[in-house]
């Protein structure tokens, strides 16, 4: 195979596609990206769970493919003199990279032993603007649980329902709920894809308008944005019922800027520089107008007020500050309404109309 | 530093751009510490074969600790009482007494504290220390190990054997090479004529099951297992072959832990060696329980929760293991722990297959205080959690006031 080609593109689709190089494999293939120049040049990376297929345009002189290894190829592209690149494998998997002086001449795999990618058939499709997959991911991966006890919810759960998507999150000690509405038909399915798998599918996606299509099967997904593919396996299970865990009804209703109430929560968890844990920030009213964020540590102390407006009874709570800040972040809202039930009850904040997210905190036990 | 004698401030380089000094660690060993420290109580008995030893009639009937005397009556620690007696009809028998050997302990990590704030204690009568801090202001590794004996000699009138190395490993074999009240020093010039044709036993962490296995291999001394090839000894151990090969070579980068201090406890545990063998799961929980419950009330004593129950067993041919769990959340409850150990006794234990026991443990770890608040979960927060431990603070209090067998569990009813 011979190609001629941008740098600048080269090194784009050599950055996307090592995100699913495995680093630490025992096959020397998998630790390659596949090369196969088409119509255009295709580059594979693929750790038999995540892969990611990235096309760009180029000078096709020569069809071909070959295999080279992911770190050394990523390096000397971009570290090559000139805006041209020729790339050519010759015989004996051989690869030529030449950019103005620059000649290297570097041992490449056969493609032949390069695993293929699984085929996404029988799938439902799920087309929505790249921004609004990108926003979804962002305002939900952070609660994905860690834990390998429990694998479904090492994923987020997409739902998808008359014309609206779900994306949700839950580690067992809060959740993260976001509701978006899709133009034309959507599939009624439910599936959970891996949390890394998503951070990917995010990464791929642009802030665009332009469409990224969701192709899901019984094993696995496939997000398409034109010139960059990603397939990664679904986690197998059934997804926490999560609508019974947020509550219904609220001892405590207050509306608030989260903008003043993230910054005043930020600014009490500085004095906490150890174990989270270990000193909670504290939510605390005293009248129906205010609202008292503290925290006591070994440092010293610090307080706040934020104005609110309070319905129901009043309350002192204990939280890990992190849960709030997390949520509190991805919200792009002037107000927001927070729940309350009781300082061992579950808090949600949610938005003053309609329903587009809810993000779910429990307390920490004094 | 450059200028030093000895393995003080050698120049190491381990890659291109990398240049480091050897660290100095000693290893010090108390010499026979419990036959020793009963010897100063009693000075009478300095001069006869002494051992320290349980009772034969609750079947601790073991050796815990001899002296140099005795030793060379060929008392050995371990073995039966009576067997020790048929060597040395004139051994004279104490029952050990820990409360002398804490406070001893305690009087030598003050000296060792003369000499580095890095001191890693590892059981009560040994410990690591880190001089290399100290050798520009005290001397080299061997004058501080040599001072250190002195010092104690005079002090305490106690012996103590030391090792000096650049690894921990080599400190701890260098310890026990010439006893009793001496130095040893492992340099990276001597190591392979004095470390090498050692038994490979003799290392560190090799229990009998690695030893056999590489005795099986035809591995017998420490210089066969450095010959190795690492890959080899992963494919043999897992990730324990690679400590194996490093602990042969020297090449342990071990760090002398001072967190590991005696002050803040990593654990708290307790074992018993029962008066019966046990062949039950009944009779194995009745022991449990009592393990329990005096772990889950030292624990509260001492106010601080843990999350990691481990259980030991040691069954009638003395075989050991240990088995351990993470619970969901932190605790001092009696019932929580007792709940834990008993699920890994039915998992790793079944009376009808296995060897009946002769002493069963429980330890917790993964300590914390108990005014740590608790992260509320989604599922199995136990709603009784406090209500529970209100119930064992309410069982101590009786305790306290009206003895310990005031208020007992009715398991333990049944078993009077």
């Amino acid at each position: 195979m011979k190609i001629i080609c941008l740098k600048e593109n080269f090194t784009e689709a050599i950055n996307i596609v090592q995100k699913a190089v495995s680093t630490r494999s025992t096959m020397p293939i998998l630790d390659g990206i596949l090369i196969e120049a088409d119509e255009r040049v295709k580059l594979t990376g693929y750790d038999l769970e995540t892969g990611i297929e990235c096309s760009f345009d180029a000078d096709v002189i020569e069809k071909g493919s070959i295999v080279i290894n992911s770190k050394m190829l990523g390096d000397i592209i971009k570290k090559l003199p000139e805006e041209m690149v020729k790339f050519e494998a010759g015989t004996g998997n051989t690869v030529v990279i030449e950019s103005g002086n620059a000649h290297f001449s570097i041992k490449g795999l056969d493609s032949e032993g390069y695993p293929k990618i699984p085929v996404v058939e029988d799938y439902e499709k799920i087309v929505i603007p790249q921004n609004k997959l990108r926003e979804m991911v962002h305002q939900t991966i952070f609660a994905v649980s860690n834990d390998e006890s429990r694998p479904v919810l090492n994923g987020c759960n997409i739902r998808c329902a008359e014309g609206v998507i779900e994306m949700v999150a839950i580690d067992g000690f809060r959740l993260a709920l976001r509701r978006n509405d899709v133009d034309g038909d959507i599939p009624e399915v439910s599936f959970i894809v891996p949390g890394k798998s998503l951070n990917e599918a995010g990464r791929i996606t642009d802030n665009s308008k332009e469409s990224v299509e969701i192709y899901k099967s019984t094993n696995h997904i496939m997000f398409d944005t034109g010139n960059v593919k990603m397939v990664s396996r679904l986690i197998a299970g059934e997804y926490m019922n999560y609508n019974s865990i947020i509550p219904k009804t609220a001892e405590t209703t207050i509306t608030v800027s989260p903008e003043f109430l993230l910054s005043a929560i930020e600014r009490a968890s500085l004095i906490i520089t150890t174990d989270e844990r270990k000193f909670p920030v504290r939510l605390m009213t005293s009248d129906d107008d205010r609202l008292i964020i503290s925290s006591n540590t070994e440092v010293g102390s610090v307080r706040e007020e934020v104005p609110i407006v309070l319905t129901g009874n009043k309350i002192d709570i204990d939280f890990n500050p992190k849960y709030f800040i997390d949520a509190l972040k991805v919200i792009d809202e002037e107000e927001v309404s927070i729940s309350f039930n009781g300082n061992m009850g579950p808090c949600v904040i949610r938005p003053i109309e309609g329903n587009a997210f809810a993000y779910l905190v429990l307390p920490l036990r004094r | 530093m450059f200028g030093m004698p000895g393995i003080v401030g050698e120049i190491r380089t381990h890659g291109p751009d990398e240049c480091n000094y050897d660290k100095v660690i000693l290893h010090c060993d108390l010499n026979n510490f419990y036959a020793s420290v009963e010897c100063l109580y009693k000075p009478e008995l300095k001069a006869k074969p002494v051992a320290v030893g349980g009772s034969v009639e609750k079947r601790h009937g073991i050796i815990l600790a001899k002296n140099q005397l005795a030793k060379m009556y060929g008392v050995r620690t371990g073995e039966p009482i009576w067997e020790s007696v048929r060597k040395c009809p004139d051994l004279v028998i104490v029952p050990p007494d820990m409360s002398k050997y804490v406070k001893y302990s305690g009087m030598t990590a003050e000296i060792y504290a003369r000499y580095t704030d890095i001191i890693e204690p590892f059981g009560i009568d040994e410990c690591w220390l880190d001089v290399t801090g100290s050798i520009s202001l005290l001397g080299d590794g061997p004058h501080i190990a040599d001072d250190i004996r002195n010092t104690i000699r005079e002090e305490l009138g106690l012996t103590v054997s030391v090792g000096v190395s650049w690894n921990k490993i080599f400190a701890k074999l260098g310890s026990d090479m010439k006893k009793p009240d001496a130095t040893t020093v492992i340099t990276r010039d001597n190591y392979k004529s004095l470390v090498w044709p050692l038994p490979v036993d003799d290392l560190l962490f090799v229990g009998r099951k690695t030893g056999a296995k590489l005795r099986r291999i035809g591995v017998n001394t420490i210089g066969k297992l450095a010959a190795l090839d690492e890959a080899y000894l992963v494919s043999l151990f897992g990730k324990w072959g690679n400590s194996l090969y490093a602990f042969a070579n020297g090449l342990d980068a071990g760090v002398v832990d001072k967190d590991w201090s005696s002050i803040k406890a990593k654990g708290i545990g307790n074992s018993t060696t029962t008066p019966h063998d046990v062949s039950s799961y009944e009779d194995a929980k009745a022991v449990l329980t009592g393990l329990s419950e005096s772990v889950a009330r030292r624990m509260r004593e001492h106010r601080l929760k843990g999350r990691t129950v481990s259980l030991s067993l040691r069954d009638n041919d003395l075989e050991y293991r240990e088995r351990q769990r993470c619970l969901n959340s932190h605790t001092y409850v009696s019932g929580d722990i007792l709940d834990a150990a008993v699920s890994l006794l039915r998992e790793n234990w079944d009376p009808r297959k296995d060897k009946p026991l002769r002493s069963l443990g429980v330890r917790m770890s993964s300590l914390e205080d108990e005014n740590v608040p608790v992260q509320l979960s989604l599922w199995d927060s136990d709603p009784n959690a406090l209500k529970k431990e209100s119930i064992d603070r309410t069982m101590d209090m009786i305790r306290e006031r009206f003895g310990d067998d005031s208020v007992i569990r009715g398991l333990m009813l049944r078993k009077r």
